[in-house]
């Protein structure tokens, strides 16, 4: 096997056994399937969460996943690379033909594909709660709500990115989990002072909180902001773990 | 005698003055090589340099006569060691953490399961083959991380206070399959504090202190802890003078 493989088998064999990327999943999944059935209830009154058809719902949806992702899918990387410094692992994995920097690109590629997974799983269940209530025909423009859905939610994940690099830094949980807080409660402040889709933190939500609408060109500058920020982040989380000295 | 590991002149020195300073240490095919001294003496930096966890400020490291950063990705999986704290993942059971070792040492599934199976029975294991390692006592979770470091038959043992938390059964079980690995032509770097322990096994033992090599005991020799104090102190006043 090469390196890269035995990491991704590696990752996979810890990441498939432990408790949090599981109580991570149910909770990235059922949260937002619950509170869509819940803002349907409000339909005809005035609260903002009302949900009137298929496209509203999932554009609600992904509003929901744009905020809360970042702490579920934050908490996941965190743990994926904070517990080999917090549980001392992290000297286990020096003097291997597997390097450290492969080990670090099969944690990105390994969380990248589990938060596929989950935005897969998340739509089936808001497909399910929709019919369910009874949201309508599923046209066209609910298919494309749908699919931005499914984007805003894996490029979301991409955003936590960095929380990665924090937490190797930090050698813990603490610093990357306040660092998560301090990203939500900034983008939030800067959005309503203008920035809006200009800030990659705030991009996702705000497009699928206009529905899609806008300019596609502003519009695809902003959301490639995000998986540049992402590839970036990636690439210097790898070469610190290239450089890791313990 | 074939060197398998070598550092010459190393010097690492942290921040607030402590390290190793110009360290120089062989260690040869089919011996085993105990490394002594007090807290904080430099044993466990030393291991790390070896280990690539930390770069030196100066001098040179080699593996079988290889500059450490030519060294090929794949003499690592002829490589085993234990620094500080056990690979083992609480989530995983014994037998699924040392499976996973052994595919990071690059075995593949089947070949991993057999080292596992033969290293199970060596350290006695087999009791808690099945148990999460989050749910072993410290000292079984030691005697889990050893066997990670030493079921794939490595040439290169290096391994920190390896006796840390270990009862009299493992300590006896380790020092078996530490003669046997060396007796098959592998080297073996040890740091301990008993000293009873190292003379029993070692075929050399280095003493350090302050971070500097200060010389060397004999295995076996009588009133070994004395012979260590004298060169400790003596280095020490040394060191105040």
């Amino acid at each position: 096997m090469t390196g890269f493989r035995t990491a991704i088998s590696a990752e996979w064999m810890k990441f498939r056994n432990a408790l949090l990327p599981r109580m991570a999943t149910i909770g990235l999944v059922a949260v937002p399937s619950l509170v869509s059935p819940m803002s349907t209830s409000s339909r005809g009154g005035q609260s903002a969460l009302a949900a009137a058809d298929w496209a509203a719902y999932f554009d609600m949806s992904a509003g929901t996943v744009a905020t809360g992702g970042l702490f579920g899918f934050g908490l996941v990387i965190v743990w994926l690379f904070g517990r080999e410094f917090v549980d001392g692992t992290i000297a286990g994995l020096f003097g291997l033909p597997v390097r450290l920097g492969q080990i670090a690109l099969a944690k990105i590629v390994l969380f990248t594909l589990w938060a596929c997974a989950v935005t897969a799983m998340l739509s089936l269940a808001l497909l399910c709660v929709g019919a369910a209530i009874g949201l309508g025909a599923f046209d066209g423009a609910a298919l494309a709500a749908l699919a931005r859905f499914g984007t805003v939610s894996v490029l979301t994940a991409s955003l936590t990115v960095p929380f990665a690099l924090v937490a190797t830094l930090s050698r813990d949980y603490l610093a990357p989990i306040g660092v998560i807080l301090g990203v939500v409660i900034l983008t939030s402040v800067l959005a309503q002072a203008g920035l809006g889709g200009w800030l990659p933190y705030a991009a996702p939500g705000m497009w699928a909180g206009a529905g899609g609408a806008g300019d596609p060109i502003v519009i695809a500058i902003q959301l490639a902001n995000v998986v540049i920020l992402a590839a970036l982040f990636a690439g210097l989380v790898v070469r610190r773990w290239k450089r890791l000295e313990i | 005698m074939t060197l398998n590991l070598e550092l010459r002149s190393v010097s690492k020195i942290f921040a607030n003055g402590d390290g190793v300073r110009d360290a120089s240490i062989q260690i040869v095919q089919g011996e085993i090589h105990a490394l002594v001294g007090l807290n904080g003496a430099g044993k466990s930096t030393l291991m790390r340099l070896m280990l690539g966890m930390k770069t030196p400020d100066s001098g040179a490291i080699e593996i079988n006569g290889v500059p450490f950063a030519q060294v090929p990705a794949q003499r690592w999986a002829r490589a085993g060691h234990l620094i500080e704290y056990p690979l083992t993942y609480q989530e995983l059971s014994v037998r699924q953490n040392l499976v996973l070792s052994a595919m990071l040492r690059g075995l593949d599934l089947d070949a991993a399961s057999d080292a596992c199976d033969v290293i199970i029975d060596k350290l006695s294991l087999n009791k808690f083959a099945e148990r999460r390692t989050g749910e072993l006592s410290l000292g079984n979770r030691q005697r889990v991380g050893l066997a990670a470091a030493l079921q794939h038959d490595p040439d290169l043992i290096i391994l920190d206070e390896p006796t840390n938390a270990l009862d009299p059964s493992g300590i006896i079980l380790l020092r078996n399959v530490l003669l046997e690995r060396a007796a098959a032509g592998a080297s073996v770097l040890v740091s301990s504090h008993h000293l009873d322990e190292v003379s029993r096994i070692a075929n050399r033992i280095t003493v350090i202190n302050a971070g500097q090599v200060i010389g060397s005991l004999e295995p076996g020799q009588p009133e070994i802890e004395q012979a260590f104090f004298s060169l400790v102190h003596a280095h020490s006043e040394e060191l105040q003078s």
